[in-house]
C-alpha cells in the first residue's frame, strides 16, 4: 500500500517514505488504465465545471469512479493537475490518507503542495 | 473553453446577452467572486483548499450564504433585478448553487471554476445547474468590505 491506512492523517506533510517502496509498480498499473482515466476526467470536467460547490462536484459519479482506481490514479491525477488545475485534493486525500496542505491553503497553494508530495513520491516528474 | 460548453450548461445565454471576461480560473468560485475576492474558494468547511468566513454555520442554505453577504453591505431584500448594486442568490431545494452581482445595469459572475461573465439578467443563468434566484440583495450606498474582513 502506498499510504497510511491504519495511521492518522498526516495533515501538513507528505509521507514519501510510505510511497517510495513500489513506485514503479504503481505507474506501471496505472499506465494500464489510462484510457480510463482520461475518459472519466474529460467526462467529470465537462460536467462539473461550471459547479460552484466541490462537495457537488465530487459527487459526480466519474469522480467517484477514479477515487475506487485507487492508488494505479494518483500519477494520473497528478498529471491533471499539474497540466489542467482542478479540484482533485478530495480524491487525492482519499486515495491514499495523506493530507499535505493545511486548512486555510488556497486552491493554487494546495495545488502546489500536492505536486510537491507527488515529486517526492516519485508519482510525478 | 469552448462556448459550446459554456451554451450546453446554460442554454438561455446566447452570443447577445452575454461576454466572457476572464480566463477560467479555479482559484474562486461565485460567492467568492460577488464579494470581490479572487483568491479563495468559498465554501463550508474551510479544509482542502477552501474557505470558509469564522462564525457562519458550516452549511450551504441560502440562508448562510444570504448572512454572509449581508455582512457585506447587501442589507435589502428586494424583488428588483435592478438595483445598481445588488447579490443575486440561485438555488436548488433551498441550497445555494451559484451568486451573481449587479455591476453598472448589467450582471457579472464567476461560472463555477470556469469563466467570468457579464450578462444582461439574472434569469440567464437560470436552469438546471443553479436551480432559480431565490434571493436578491441589494446595498444602497454601504461601502463594501474587503474580502474576508467579516
Amino acid at each position: 500500500m502506498a499510504g497510511n491506512p491504519q495511521g492518522p492523517l498526516s495533515s501538513h506533510s507528505p509521507n514519501p517514505d510510505a510511497l517510495t517502496s513500489a513506485p514503479t509498480e504503481f505507474r506501471a498499473a496505472a499506465e494500464d488504465r489510462a484510457e480510463e482515466f482520461i475518459a472519466l476526467a474529460e467526462n467529470w470536467k465537462r460536467d462539473t465545471k461550471h459547479v460552484s460547490l466541490i462537495s457537488r462536484k465530487i459527487l459526480h459519479p466519474a469522480y467517484l469512479r477514479i477515487i475506487g482506481m485507487g492508488q494505479p490514479a494518483l500519477p494520473f491525477i497528478l498529471r491533471e493537475l499539474r497540466d489542467r488545475p482542478g479540484h482533485w485534493f478530495v480524491a487525492l486525500r482519499a486515495i491514499d490518507n495523506v493530507d499535505p496542505v493545511p486548512a486555510g491553503a488556497s486552491p493554487e497553494e494546495a495545488r502546489e503542495l500536492w505536486l510537491r508530495w507527488g515529486r517526492a513520491a516519485n508519482l510525478l516528474d | 473553453m469552448p462556448v459550446e460548453d459554456l451554451e450546453r450548461d446554460f442554454p438561455s445565454l446566447n452570443l447577445s446577452n452575454y461576454e466572457i471576461i476572464s480566463p477560467e480560473d479555479f482559484n474562486y468560485n461565485g460567492l467568492a467572486f460577488v464579494l470581490g475576492d479572487s483568491n479563495n474558494w468559498w465554501e463550508p468547511p474551510g479544509i482542502l483548499g477552501h474557505y470558509w468566513p469564522d462564525g457562519f454555520a458550516e452549511t450551504v442554505y441560502v440562508e448562510t450564504a444570504g448572512a454572509i453577504v449581508q455582512l457585506h453591505g447587501y442589507t435589502l431584500d428586494t424583488t428588483s433585478t435592478t438595483e445598481a448594486d445588488a447579490v443575486a442568490i440561485y438555488a436548488i431545494s433551498g441550497e445555494w448553487t451559484h451568486l451573481a452581482r449587479s455591476q453598472d445595469g448589467r450582471w457579472v459572475s464567476k461560472l463555477g471554476e470556469g469563466h467570468d461573465i457579464i450578462h444582461s439578467t439574472p434569469d440567464v443563468l437560470e436552469g438546471d445547474l443553479f436551480g432559480r434566484v431565490v434571493r436578491v440583495l441589494a446595498n444602497r450606498g454601504q461601502p463594501i468590505k474587503p474580502p474576508g474582513s467579516i
